[in-house]
């Protein structure tokens, strides 16, 4: 390779060099105003028989040449054959490019080049990014060039463009990754950018060209469609005039040309596009169309200038007052579209068309005999499950109609039609997309947005980030805010001072709502600290947890904290109760369509899917259910009843059970700590059945909660009243309970069978009972403090509490098992 | 410094005359794509619009009448064709006389300055 030479005096370089002085606005301008003074000025004077005239013309020669060279070459000086610096660098680069040149001297040049900004706009690559990375050693100088020069040849271009320098000058640095880390970016992205501005560039110049498309008379020979022209929409048309930006796809372009030879052939002229929403059937129908009426194109000559008209269903049926008139209305524009020879009808949404409900009726009767007679040139499209119930239904219609897939598109596919697509969203939005907000959108769309199927989701996902743009650009971080508004999940690292703070601080903030507890809190905190810092397997659920232990202990309290600290509030909380879930059948409940039960786990995890999953009573469950929840455990999809996925893996995990609480408290009256037979449990609880081994390790952590103590009861106490006092606030009173009238609380509402669930119960009857005869009574004003006395406790719960003989309270005697 | 007005001779006489003729080619396929010409040479006894009774049973009588009906249409649409291809026929070779012309003065340019001092020496007057 001979890239590394350069001949500053070769021609290309000095007509470089000249242009780089000459090709300016300015200097075209007077060179063209001078050439027709003189021109004009020389014709004028010969007119009035002033031979002097012949001078001026003589001087109008160069001007005219010298403009013509300008426009007509030096602007872009072809590659030059051979393959030196000189020969196949971009003229604008080569003119600026000094004698003897450094990697400094390149960026520089580059940023002056045409497209030199495109990598600083796309990518955020800034000149200082560049001189961070560049030396001003010569050695490393062949190589940035070999490198441009293979971009080039991969990319099959004639010349070395700004862009391509620039790749290769980041391609050649050394320990680039890591600084490219820094913008969401490797080597090939950045490749993959200079492949992207040229393509745009090609866009461009093609888009500037002039189109035969069959002229005045093109469609003399096909009949009026005066119908169809009012209750459809002629694309062919609107893409004539407006043209259409579409990346030939090879699998979309393999569609089309079988939709070209399917209605080119002799056969039923018709084809039903089958593929999910978001896949791209009507682009592909709009690619159809522009093939169609483009006159240069290869095609048979019974499809050539043939007109696609989009049929909306639900105007259609607006329109019609009905089921007769719109049954005629249709038999109509088919006879039209038929007689007029050059029509082909596309029928978006097909499935309203052949079913009755809402916005949509059943006309199978209509089409069924125009699809089997296959004259009519029509396209249908709609996803696969519509197309099962519908042939299902009429098993004829499969018959006759021809199948033609669209499966979604790849990641590359996807990322290469949203460049194209995004040059219509930027000019009608007047913001710029980074590349970085495109991979992005890619990845986030993909895991987040499940109702639709690329390339849909991913340009949806993008144009709904142009309202997070910032300073009018969109990026990555764009994107993000877009999903986590539209989603409600957090997709990002804990970035900012707050969250960081709820997040090394979440072990106290849960504490403030539930007592003790303090190794399932930790595990729990763990586990949100490792997915908010991005260190987790993204390919599972944030965590999940079984927590065993008896009724009243904290276990659902823990569920509810965390949803309410962490994810935002209890109504992130989803609770299941598995003791409803104990016949086979009621796995299709756990899963159904949020259509017919929005309350079924996939139907809400689906809605929200950043949440707390609390499966209460597990055991209770029944062994399908539990086989089902495998899945869910393992690798955070569950499917629904159609067969879509639900992502759980922005969710935590909770299964709690009631099993072997009894072993749980013998143990610890037995001077057991928990960690000491943690292990030990799980082995009893295998060992007895009640619980599968490969259900148990399905859980990141089995946590085991233990009774609480009568300090900790006290604490719930105070706790539960904090709660009665922030209901009072509004009131403008407050409580303050007497420490021996909090141990009589507790012992009346303290149950070994139930924790200290009841105690709520008790406190809330006493204390809300005195407060409440007290304000009733006018005892207690706004501003005041209602102090409540062991008495007050004891009148008010009564001979219950008065025949344990509580007055005087003794030494705490703990609750027997 | 030379190498650069040789340059521009030689960009004039080659690549330039070359890029010029593709120019006025370009240009006349314009034209007749704009009139449709080749079209509606193709098509050209094809019934207009299908503005046509179509093909179909009857008594003689019907069949006869459609006939009629059809050759109309065909006539209407020869008619009409035929003025858009003379009318694009003429554009073209418009097109193409006003090429030749541009082909023929393009390699004077450079020689204007000559000719313009033979003119002068001459005494030549418009």
């Amino acid at each position: 390779m001979s890239q590394q030479t350069f001949d500053y005096a070769s021609l290309r370089a000095q007509k470089a060099r000249f242009a780089r002085l000459v090709a300016k606005p300015v200097m075209q301008f007077l060179v063209v105003v001078l050439g027709s003074a003189f021109l004009i000025g020389g014709v004028g004077l010969l007119v009035i028989h002033v031979v002097l005239g012949w001078i001026l013309i003589a001087l109008a020669a160069p001007c005219i040449m010298l403009a013509t060279w300008i426009s007509g070459e030096l602007k872009e000086i072809p590659a030059a054959s051979g393959a030196s610096i000189d020969a196949v660098l971009e003229s604008s680069m080569l003119g600026a490019l000094p004698r003897e040149h450094t990697q400094h001297d390149l960026v520089r040049i580059s940023w002056e080049g045409t497209g030199g900004k495109f990598l600083a706009m796309r990518y955020g690559l800034a000149p200082q990014f560049f001189d961070s990375i560049v030396s001003n050693d010569p050695v490393r100088l062949p190589t940035v060039w070999q490198e441009a020069d293979r971009i080039r040849q991969t990319l099959g271009l004639a010349t070395i463009s700004a862009p391509m320098v620039q790749a290769a000058l980041i391609q050649t640095a050394p320990n680039v990754d890591i600084l490219l880390a820094k913008f969401q970016l490797d080597v090939d992205d950045v490749v993959k950018g200079v492949a992207w501005y040229h393509h745009i560039d090609a866009l461009v110049t093609e888009h500037k060209q002039r189109k035969n498309d069959g002229g005045l008379g093109r469609d003399w020979s096909f009949g009026y469609t005066p119908k169809l022209s009012r209750f459809a929409v002629n694309i062919s048309e609107r893409i004539q005039y407006d043209g259409l930006l579409t990346r030939d796809i090879p699998a979309h372009q393999e569609i089309v040309e079988r939709l070209v030879s399917l209605f080119s052939q002799g056969g039923r002229q018709n084809a039903a596009l089958i593929g999910p929403l978001g896949s791209g059937k009507t682009t592909l129908v709009h690619g159809l169309a522009k093939r169609l009426i483009d006159g240069e194109a290869q095609l048979p000559k019974n499809v050539r200038f043939n007109q696609v008209f989009v049929m909306d269903p639900s105007s259609l049926i607006a329109q019609a007052h009905g089921r007769g008139e719109l049954e005629g209305l249709i038999q109509e524009l088919f006879y039209e579209a038929f007689a007029a020879k050059n029509v082909i009808l596309f029928l978006d949404d097909a499935h309203l068309f052949f079913e009755e409900g809402t916005g949509s009726v059943d006309l199978s009767n209509v089409l069924l005999p125009v699809l089997e007679g296959g004259a009519l040139k029509i396209i249908l499209a709609m996803d696969e499950q519509n197309w099962l119930r519908i042939s299902q239904r009429n098993a004829a219609l499969a018959q006759y109609i021809n199948r033609v897939p669209v499966a979604p598109t790849s990641e590359q596919d996807t990322m290469l039609i949203m460049e194209d697509q995004l040059i219509l969203m930027e000019h009608r939005q007047k913001i710029l997309y980074m590349y970085q907000a495109l991979g992005e959108a890619y990845r986030l769309s993909d895991r987040y947005m499940q109702d639709q199927a690329m390339p849909g989701k991913a340009l949806m996902l993008l144009e709904s980030a142009a309202g997070f743009a910032d300073g009018g650009l969109v990026t990555a971080a764009s994107v993000k805010q877009a999903i986590e508004k539209t989603v409600g999940v957090k997709v990002g690292t804990a970035d900012n001072q707050d969250e960081r703070e709820t997040l090394l601080n979440l072990e106290d903030l849960i504490h403030e709502r539930m007592i003790n507890q303090t190794h399932a809190v930790k595990v729990v905190s763990d586990a949100l600290r490792r997915a908010r810092a991005g260190v987790r397997n993204q390919e599972r659920p944030i965590g999940t947890f079984l927590f065993l232990g008896p009724t009243g202990v904290g276990k659902t309290e823990l569920s509810k904290a965390l949803a309410s600290v962490f994810f935002g509030g209890e109504d992130r909380l989803v609770r299941l109760d598995l003791n409803e879930y104990v016949q086979p059948n009621d796995v299709s409940r756990l899963i159904a369509d949020a259509a017919t039960d929005p309350h079924s786990l996939t139907a809400q995890i689906a809605r929200q899917p950043f949440s707390v999953v609390l499966l209460d009573e597990i055991e209770k469950a029944h062994p399908n259910v539990l086989n089902t929840l495998l899945q869910l455990l393992d690798e955070g999809i569950l499917r629904d009843i159609n067969n879509r996925q639900v992502s759980f893996r922005d969710a935590i995990i909770i299964a709690t059970s009631n099993a072997g609480a009894d072993r749980i408290r013998q143990y610890i009256e037995a001077g057991w700590q928990l960690g000491d037979f943690e292990q030990r449990f799980t082995d009893e609880l295998i060992n007895s059945n009640q619980f599968r081994p490969e259900f148990l390790n399905r859980f990141d952590e089995i946590v085991l909660f233990r009774p609480l103590n009568q300090d900790e009861l006290l604490q719930v106490i105070d706790l539960i009243l904090k709660g009665i006092n922030k209901t009072l606030a509004v009131q403008k009173v407050s409580i303050v309970v007497a420490d021996d009238a909090k141990r009589l609380l507790v012992e009346s509402g303290y149950d070994p069978r139930m924790g200290a669930r009841p105690m709520r119960r008790i406190v809330q009857r006493a204390v809300e009972n005195i407060v409440a005869k007290r304000m009733l009574g006018g005892q207690v004003m706004p501003g005041e403090q209602i102090h409540i006395t062991l008495q007050d406790v004891q009148g008010i719960l009564g001979q219950e509490a008065a025949g344990k003989e509580h007055a005087p309270v003794g030494p705490w005697q703990p609750p027997q098992a | 410094m030379l190498m650069l007005p040789l340059a521009l001779f030689s960009w004039w006489y080659t690549t330039a005359w070359r890029t010029m003729a593709r120019r006025i080619q370009q240009r006349l396929n314009h034209a007749l794509d704009f009139f449709s010409v080749g079209l509606l040479m193709r098509t050209l006894f094809d019934p207009f619009r299908q503005i046509a009774a179509v093909k179909g049973q009857g008594n003689v009588n019907v069949q006869f009448h459609a006939w009629l009906d059809r050759t109309f249409s065909r006539f209407v649409g020869a008619a009409v064709r035929g003025t858009f291809i003379f009318v694009g026929s003429i554009v073209a070779l418009f097109i193409l006389l006003l090429g030749f012309v541009q082909m023929l003065l393009w390699p004077l340019v450079p020689l204007l300055p000559v000719i313009a001092l033979l003119g002068l020496l001459m005494g030549w007057k418009l």
